[in-house]
């Protein structure tokens, strides 16, 4: 068998918090601090490991000389600002050891307010971390509350602030909405709050309720479902941020993601073109060599057999996953990817797409395509009819 | 003459719930026909739709042997039969298949409707009927109003009752003795050409039709050359046996036995019904088969997928084969495409028909609302018959609208003759007569037009009656109505499959009414839909499915990409179920919606 890596994107996962929000259903432990240490003796371990195995893989076919040159790096979480820079080094010393990790690497790292401690800070700063995703979720006291979120507004600003100190000027900030008590006046304030600390970057979620999430439990099981703010209304939030985002010069990019021009997730895009990238860590999945495989999602048992992994999709069917991502993004993308996926003819394709570009939803150029802001909101019912 | 052989051939008559398929369980452990080991209940319910349903639809045949109390050996073949009044037509075919019947009735419930029905079809074969009352472990039991009940309903006499527990096994034995002492064994007659008569079939890509027959006269062998009658067709018999229910091949079924034949047999429509002779040595005449079912109820059937529509034809056919009541023509719709136009006997008879093509053949169907055999005079004095809704003649072409009309018997504790009666009038019923058959329940008969009893009757029934209610109904003939139809228009453009006739005082409320459930049926699309309601092209009706406005799913990271692919790929089956109109996509159940109607 033919071995191909073509990844130049590895995400780390750091699954330490404070404390657990209960609507994640992350890989994430609270009070499991005292594992740390462990963790990136595993950690280190599965990286060793994986990539002596790529090595040699690579070697036997392609007789690979220079070590391969990395592009983004993701430290995902969890909240990986717990962990102290020490740790870090060692992690990125190892790492250094196969990949070639340069200056124009970008190297993001996840942030919650609470946990931002300067002198950390500094130390990311000089490990080569020059983005920082910070996970503000919300300026209301009240909304935060809801959320289950331990740190105030004022702690959300003051994270913000020392950050810029330290040197960081690209940093994203994650938003909520459809939050329960949640007002299209209150969310709009949260996002002209985040707009005043000049984000270049910032991600916008509608609150989902996860299947063994605390949330379920409040939410679904309990019948209390009123609280939950239906689709229609999530879609005058939604529609409220892109138009203030737009405005202040973003670029809606991706569904939920929004940049000011050459700001955007160089991470995030590779999981979005369809891209192969390295993972390490508790429960991370990698896609390597056409073959999407995970780790467990067992924190004990990642740190006693950190090298298991299993396989999750292959073979996968390429173009339907492309299609899948691609069409979230805002950036055209070929018609012909869709005779790929459809059972439609030519024809039938031509017409649909048609239909589409004259209700508003995709324009449509002589073999490209690309959603518009009315097309990404209803991004699955158009996949399902391009399919 | 040679030794007569000792056979019994008999079939249990029963209303669905009362034991049937327990107490022929019960019986197969009994002789030992099935070993414990094998046994899983319903061992005769072979469809699976009848183990989820816990219904019999299809006939099953099996043969036990028996070593009886007078120290000989017997050989009983028991003809399973359903219990649905739908199924009528194969009660009918398994009794003409025996000599006797065994009546099971609930020991608590009494005698139901449709039991009537089947008593009177047994006793019109001459069938010697032994009546069995079971259940009585239940603390409900009422032994003897049960009796007393089936003494004064179907006036047979009960000093023969046996009274069982299928469940627990109390007294089965004693049906067993029953059936040898008190039911005749076939008339056997050797020395004629072979009649066997053919009461079951079904397809099999390497062995042909198997046809399922009773041997009246002579016998037949492997290699032997046999004659339909009425096909007239030959062919060289390759196998014959009986049914353990499995198929066991032997050399040769004589006279008085019933079993399996099989010779290659491609080609031919209908089978059923008809007399298998000796190719050679010819019968002069042929048995007596069964009245030809009637189709009281019809719909249309289409292929979700266009493409499929070949494949919809092949097995239609199959399944013809295996249930000979069933008519199909080919037709076709402006909203659906090419289909076929189906007749059942009735409403569940059509769901259960659906079904097995869906499994059985892995078709997805569109079914088209139930419709009856209207009789349309036309504007010169012509009569025609109109059985979809989509081609009645406009008002100004048609002079009159005659529909079918049935009696309808209902049986029903005294204790809900008011809701019972309310929902008859309810459905333009004329009340005809109430009988008390006991000092608890009530016989109430109606005159009623078939069309109102086909959607949702049944339904209303039992839950008006807390499900004691039981129902059967004689056709008959056909009476003038005041008569519309009611048009659906779905983004503006009339939907043919949509199409309903129903009487005019009630055609503003239906139009509303129906106009208000495809709204909840039709899901939200990427665009508002309009939905309509017509009578004779005026709107009486009018609703709007709103657009979706936000379906997206917010997060798509590494380890949600496979998720999201998954999810992804079940909704494109999802909507594989829904059918293309213009540019609406309307699932399976809105064209089924006039069903599912509240009534006034």
């Amino acid at each position: 068998m033919n071995y191909t890596i073509t990844a130049e994107s590895i995400y780390i996962h750091i699954p330490f918090c404070k404390t657990k929000c209960p609507y994640c259903d992350f890989a994430s432990w609270a009070n499991k601090e005292n594992l740390i240490e462990q963790y990136f003796d595993a950690l280190l371990f599965e990286i060793r490991t994986k990539c002596e195995a790529y090595k040699s893989l690579e070697l036997r076919d392609k007789n690979r000389k220079v070590k391969r040159t990395i592009k983004t790096i993701f430290i995902g979480g969890g909240t990986p600002s717990l962990v102290s820079p020490e740790l870090y080094e060692k992690l990125f010393s190892e790492l250094k050891k196969y990949f070639e990790i340069n200056n124009d690497c970008e190297i993001t790292m996840e942030l919650n307010p609470g946990t931002a401690r300067e002198d950390y800070l500094l130390g990311y700063k000089n490990l080569g971390v020059n983005r920082i995703s910070i996970g503000a979720q919300s300026f209301n006291e009240k909304i935060l509350e809801t959320l289950g979120r331990k740190h105030s507004a004022d702690e959300t600003i003051d994270a913000i602030n020392k950050i810029k100190l330290t040197g960081f000027t690209n940093f994203n900030l994650d938003l909520i909405f459809s939050v329960p008590g949640m007002t299209k006046d209150i969310w709009i304030e949260s996002v002209y709050k985040a707009l005043d600390f000049a984000p270049k970057h910032i991600s916008a979620y509608s609150l989902i309720i996860e299947p063994g999430t605390p949330f379920e439990h409040i939410y679904k099981q309990n019948k209390n479902s009123k609280a939950l703010i239906e689709d229609d209304f999530a879609f005058e939030f939604y529609s409220e941020l892109c138009k203030i985002l737009k405005q202040s010069g973003f670029i809606h990019y991706e569904v939920s993601n929004f940049a000011k021009p050459g700001y955007e997730s160089k991470h995030n895009l590779t999981y979005w073109l369809a891209k192969e990238y390295f993972a390490f860590g508790v429960s991370a999945h990698r896609y390597l060599n056409g073959m999407r495989t995970g780790n467990t999602k067992n924190l004990e048992m990642y740190i006693s057999s950190p090298n298991h992994e299993t396989i999750i999709d292959y073979p996968i069917n390429y173009n339907f996953e492309k299609i899948m991502l691609v069409s979230r993004l805002s950036n055209e993308f070929d018609v012909d990817l869709i005779e790929k996926v459809t059972t439609k003819n030519r024809g039938e394709i031509r017409n649909l797409l048609k239909d589409l570009s004259n209700e508003g939803f995709i324009e449509l150029s002589r073999d490209k395509i690309h959603l518009t802001e009315k097309g990404l909101f209803v991004n699955n019912e158009i996949l399902l009819k391009l399919i | 003459m040679s030794k007569p052989l000792n056979i019994r051939n008999f079939c249990i008559i029963a209303h669905i719930d009362h034991g049937k398929s327990t107490l022929a369980d019960r019986l197969l452990e009994l002789t030992g026909t099935i070993s414990k080991r094998e046994m899983k209940n319903q061992v005769l319910d072979s469809l699976d739709i009848e183990r989820e349903r816990g219904i019999t639809i299809k006939l099953q045949t099996v043969r036990m042997k028996y070593s009886a109390s007078d120290n000989k050996e017997y050989i009983l073949n028991l003809i399973d039969t359903p219990g649905h009044v739908d199924f009528n037509y194969e009660v009918s075919r398994s009794l003409a298949a025996c000599e006797g019947a065994l009546l099971v009735v609930d020991a608590s419930q009494g005698v139901e409707a449709q039991t009537l029905a089947n008593v009177y079809l047994a006793m019109e074969h001459n069938l010697e009927i032994i009546p069995v009352i079971n259940k009585i472990d239940l603390p409900g039991a009422e032994v003897e109003r049960v009796k007393k009940e089936i003494e004064e309903l179907i006036g047979i006499d009960t000093s023969g009752t046996i009274c069982i527990s299928a469940k627990t096994g109390q007294n089965v034995a004693e049906v067993l003795e029953a059936v040898i002492q008190n039911m005749p064994p076939p008339k056997i007659v050797v020395d004629k050409p072979l009649r066997g008569l053919v009461f079951d079939s079904y397809f099999e890509s390497y062995r042909g039709i198997i046809v399922y027959l009773r041997i009246v006269d002579g016998s037949v062998k492997v290699g032997d050359e046999i004659l339909f009658m009425a096909n007239n067709k030959k062919f060289i018999v390759s196998e014959v046996g009986y049914l353990t229910p499995k198929q066991v091949s032997v050399n040769e079924l004589k006279s008085g036995e019933v079993g399996y034949l099989a010779a290659f047999i491609k080609d031919v429509s209908s089978l059923v019904g008809d007399t298998v002779t000796s190719a050679s040595n010819p019968a002069s005449e042929p048995l007596i088969g069964y009245r030809p079912a009637m189709p009281m109820v019809f719909c249309g059937l289409y292929p979700t997928d266009a493409d499929k529509y070949p494949e919809l034809r092949d097995a239609l056919e199959k399944l013809k084969l295996n249930d000979s009541s069933i008519h199909y023509e080919p037709e076709s719709s402006g909203a659906l495409g090419f289909g076929f136009r189906c007749g059942f006997l009735g409403l569940l008879h059509m769901e259960v028909a659906q079904e097995r093509l869906e499994r059985e053949y892995g078709l997805t169907l569109i079914a088209t609302a139930p419709s009856v055999v209207y009789k349309v005079t036309k504007a010169g004095g012509e009569v025609i018959e109109v059985d979809n809704p989509a081609t009645l003649p406009d008002p100004n072409h048609r002079e009159k609208i005659e529909e079918p009309f049935v009696l309808l018997h209902i049986f029903v504790p005294n204790d809900f003759v008011g809701p019972i009666m309310e929902l008859c009038q309810g459905r333009r019923g004329v009340f005809k007569d109430m009988k008390y058959l006991d000092s608890k329940r009530v016989q109430l008969s109606y005159e009623i037009p078939l069309a109102e009893i086909i959607t949702d009757f049944f339904d209303n029934l039992k839950s008006r009656s807390k499900g004691y209610a039981s129902m059967d109904y004689d056709l008959i003939g056909y009476k003038e109505s005041k008569l519309a139809k009611l048009d659906i228009l779905i983004g503006g453009d009339p939907v043919d499959a949509l199409s309903t006739i129903v009487h005019t005082d009630k055609a503003h409320y239906y139009g509303r009414q129906l106009a208000q459930k495809l709204k909840e049926l039709i899901p939200r699309q990427m665009f508002e839909v309009p939905i309509q309601a017509a009578i004779g092209g005026k709107i009486v009706a009018r609703e709007t499915v709103s657009a979706i406005r936000k379906n997206v799913l917010a997060k798509c990271y590494g380890g949600d990409i496979t998720r999201k692919k998954k999810l992804l790929e079940k909704q494109k089956e999802g909507k594989k179920r829904m059918k293309n109109v213009g540019k609406v996509e309307i699932p399976q159940e809105a064209f089924m919606a006039v069903l599912k109607l509240e009534s006034e």
